[in-house]
């Protein structure tokens, strides 16, 4: 027998003790009243009827009594663990895997979550009365691991759910003797299993069809083109028909009909020149589809018009012929006298000119002179070098700067206030600025966003470059952007703005966390998220958009199948043993106590 | 000097009472009580024709006259009863407050004064396992004083054993009487082989059986006690229990039931007197209406 309190030894001296003292208790008790009667005639003749000879019968009586009263109780006091009454008390973990893919369902619509804490209940349950639980995950979303009770195990284990993102891991699961540790898992997530670990399969076959890709931009060739590219995978084990469906404001619906046989992908292209600018919604629907979290994707179709770009300059061929040439634009020039401030475009392009107020919209200057608005390219440097730029931002994607030369240049001095609202794209081997770009608060001022280069393309080799009409068309497009979208997966998301509202496509707010210089919020479902603060206003747009994720079928466990098989052990009782031994004392002392009152004690 | 054990008032009370018998007198001497002979007397009982030698004065004349012959006229004579006073001094007679001993004592001082008012012969005896002290053939009001002063000097103690004692005492001759038995009949023995020594001789007995209330109720009730015994007779150990305490009571009442049926049956007078009653309403009621006392 095990003993919870104390040590076995030490129980059992307890028990000796209890036993000894009240042995010795009635061998010491008090001596009865000595009453003098006048004759013990009477008396003598009432032993004879009442008292036949059992006055020690009730003194062993009485003392079995009190030696069993005693020692249930102390032996109560040493939380004994006896399998007959409460189960071995032992130390459980339970490690639920609560990654994604255990939210799918199999045929009998229960989905593995739902086996897996159906399963962590009957091994808490099968554990002894006086177990204690470990409760952890795969995703660390449980508290501090701790010791817990079986009452408090089951309560957190209520609190547990499936994630939607997240990277399984298993955690640190403490080892020892009498450590019954249990994974419950699909087998989809890649775990690290101790051989120590019984590992318990929740893992039925579930049909998935998924949208494993999704993304909305304009034609290559003609930006006023949107199309819409949706990959669509089946999972399944089996064919399946998908109805896939794009959703947009005001009414915009497109819909396909696909066949797609068992683990097939397919790709297909939709036109959504029509649909001009918003949130765009895919969906797929098939029959008996298990896994509902990749089902829908989201995209943002930025307005795809032409853009009216206006050329201010004293003359400058390559620049002209440049922007000419690039779709969607729709060019005009002037000279710098002839420019009215009321003027209707969407984007101005200045060469070795600046107005003094800043435009309303978005500007791209090559070696403004001086103004107010703009950080002061003042330094000139003669065959500077670029030495470094910044890679992530949309200015330089697919634009190398390595091989522009040129023959002078000026160097902005960027200030404190500038290095913060400015981004700095491109710097030379002097540690000036060549090329900086400002957003719609920049230096204090509001207005549109602008791009200003140090250089005159007629003093440097950029014009040349082939990169150059991707940096003025990237250019073009970054001045015309409505609201900056991201893009994310479901998760935890940061963005770089303190304090920023986060709100939800219904307009609801999002609950995020500031934290120092940045928002979090956590995006659990797919969705467009918006993301405004005094910065300015992102769109996130969350998805799975991950074949990892949507391969629910993808499990170690596969063709095996599952079954929950009852745990044996289950407690006899359902109270811990020493409460029922302190149930069994109580009952005793009522014995004693009816059995003294009617004198059958002594 | 310890009190006196009758008030003079209770005394000149009990001067009018006197003690009855079912039995005729057999004193020798001139008494109160109807005797079972002729001779002097006031009570008339027969007639006898006239023998020489017969006193003139008996001779009753009228008769004479009718008749023509001699006739004597016989009285009932009137004696002296003997009394025997048996108090119990036994060890057990001491307990209970007020003791049984002393209850006794002076129940035994007032049937004595009763006595020697009505010009009986009184013999007091103080019996436990024997004879103790006795004091023997008192008769005169002048003794009162003497007896009450016996009956002072007496103290409880020692066993009970009636059998032995009366067997002791009527070793002698000893003229029929009254035997007043003053006890608790609480002999180890029984009550009954003491007795039936008095019912071999044919004496009449008062049976004053005294009952202390501790005789009912022992103390230590509801609790684990030793009864021990005053009488050194051995110890008993009981829980008093209610269901005990009824079981003891019903036995003592059966013992004193035993007591009373088997005075019944000699024609004996029985008695059972409280400890914390009144002597005087005991004396002056009781035994009256139970016509020991007239």
């Amino acid at each position: 027998m095990n003993f919870l309190a104390l040590s076995p030894q030490a129980a059992y001296a307890l028990l000796a003790s209890v036993a000894l003292l009240i042995v010795l208790m009635y061998w010491l008790r008090p001596r009865p009243l000595r009453v003098r009667v006048a004759s013990n005639l009477i008396w003598r003749t009432l032993d004879m009827a009442q008292r036949p000879a059992l006055d020690r019968w009730r003194w062993w009586f009485s003392l079995m009594l009190a030696l069993a009263t005693g020692l249930s109780i102390a032996l109560a006091l040493t939380r004994p663990q006896a399998p007959a009454l409460g189960g071995i008390a032992q130390r459980v973990v339970l490690v639920l895997d609560n990654s994604p893919s255990m939210a799918a369902r199999g045929e009998d619509r229960i989905s593995r979550w739902e086996h897996a804490l159906e399963r962590a209940r009957r091994i808490i349950s099968s554990a002894g009365l006086a177990s204690e639980v470990m409760v952890l995950d795969t995703l660390g979303r449980t508290d501090t691991p701790e010791w817990v009770s079986r009452e408090t195990a089951l309560a957190k284990l209520r609190g547990l759910a499936v994630r939607t993102s997240g990277v399984a891991r298993m955690p640190l699961v403490p080892a020892g003797e009498n450590i019954a540790a249990h994974l419950l898992t699909d087998g989809v997530a890649h775990l690290d299993v101790s051989p120590d670990m019984a590992v318990e399969s929740v893992f039925a076959p579930a049909d998935n069809i998924a949208i494993t890709a999704f993304d909305a931009k304009s034609s290559l060739h003609d930006p006023t083109r949107y199309q819409a590219l949706v990959q669509v995978f089946n999972a399944s084990g089996r064919p399946k028909q998908v109805r896939l469906a794009l959703t947009g404001e005001n009414g915009f619906a497109l819909e396909r009909v696909l066949n797609l046989s068992a683990g097939a992908t397919i790709n297909q292209t939709l036109d959504v020149t029509d649909y001009a600018d918003g949130v765009l919604r895919a969906e797929v629907r098939a029959q008996g589809d298990g896994f509902q979290l990749d089902d829908v994707a989201y995209g943002v179709v930025v307005p795809h018009r032409v853009k009216r770009v206006l050329l201010v300059t004293a003359g400058n061929r390559h620049l002209q012929a440049s922007l000419g040439r690039l779709p969607g634009v729709a060019l005009t020039v002037i000279k710098p006298v002839q420019i009215r401030p009321a003027a209707d475009y969407d984007a101005n392009v200045f060469d070795r000119f600046a107005p003094p107020e800043r435009p309303a919209r978005g500007a791209l200057l090559f070696r403004p002179p001086p103004v107010t608005w703009l950080p002061a390219f003042g330094r000139t440097t003669t065959n500077p070098v670029i030495t470094r730029w910044d890679q992530s931002h949309p200015l330089a994607v697919n634009v190398s700067w390595r091989g522009v030369h040129m023959q002078s240049a000026a160097l902005a001095k960027l200030s404190a206030h500038d290095s913060q609202t400015d981004v700095v794209l491109a710097s030379g081997a002097s540690e000036g600025v060549l090329v900086a770009a400002g957003g719609a608060a920049s230096r204090g001022i509001t207005g549109a966003r602008w791009i200003a280069v140090g250089f005159a393309l007629d003093d440097s080799n950029f014009a040349m470059q082939p990169a150059f009409p991707v940096f003025l068309g990237s250019a073009l497009a970054w001045l015309t952007a409505g609201a900056e979208t991201l893009t994310h997966g479901l998760g935890y998301v940061e963005m770089p703005h303190a304090n920023a509202k986060v709100t939800g496509l219904d307009g609801r707010p999002v609950a995020a966390v500031s934290v120092p210089g940045a928002t979090v919020f956590d995006a659990v479902r797919p969705g467009v998220f918006t993301v405004a603060s005094n910065a300015g206003t992102t769109q996130v747009v969350a998805n799975v958009i991950d074949p990892q994720v949507s391969d629910v079928n993808r499990s170690r466990f596969a063709g095996e199948s599952v079954a929950v098989t009852p745990t044996s052990g289950l407690p006899r009782f359902g109270f811990e043993p020493w409460v029922v031994l302190l149930a069994l004392a109580v009952a005793l002392l009522a014995l004693e106590w009816l059995a003294y009152t009617r004198h059958r004690t002594v | 000097m310890n009190a006196p054990l009758l008030s003079h008032d209770f005394l000149r009370r009990l001067d009018r009472l006197r003690l009855a018998s079912n039995e005729p007198a057999r004193g020798h001497l001139k008494g109160l009580h109807r005797a079972n002979r002729t001779g002097p007397g006031m009570e008339f009982a027969d007639y006898r024709p006239y023998s020489p030698g017969d006193d003139l004065k008996s001779v009753d004349w009228r008769t004479y006259l009718r008749l023509g012959r001699l006739f004597v006229k016989l009285f009932v004579e009137e004696a002296d009863l003997p009394i025997y006073i048996f108090l119990d001094t036994s060890a057990s007679m001491g307990v209970g407050s007020p003791s049984k001993f002393e209850f006794g004592r002076r129940i035994a001082a007032a049937l004595a004064h009763i006595g020697f008012v009505n010009m009986d012969r009184v013999s007091l005896i103080a019996v436990a396992e024997g004879i103790v002290r006795e004091r023997s053939h008192l008769r005169g009001k002048n003794q009162s004083w003497p007896a009450f002063e016996f009956l002072q000097r007496l103290e409880s103690g020692g066993n009970t054993s009636f059998e032995a004692a009366f067997k002791r005492y009527f070793a002698v001759p000893r003229a029929k009487g009254l035997i007043v038995v003053i006890s608790d009949f609480l002999d180890p023995a029984g009550f009954e082989p003491g007795l039936r020594v008095l019912r071999n001789l044919r004496q009449d007995v008062l049976a004053l059986q005294l009952i202390s209330p501790s005789d009912f109720e022992p103390a230590g009730a509801d609790s684990e006690v030793v009864l021990v015994d005053s009488e050194g007779n051995g110890e008993s150990r009981h829980r008093i229990t209610p269901a005990l305490l009824r079981a003891y009571r019903q036995a003592f009442d059966a013992h004193c039931a035993a007591i009373s049926a088997y005075c019944d049956r000699n024609g004996w007078g029985h008695v059972r007197a409280m400890t914390d009653a009144q002597i005087e309403a005991l004396v002056l009621h009781a035994l009256r209406k139970e016509g020991l006392l007239r």
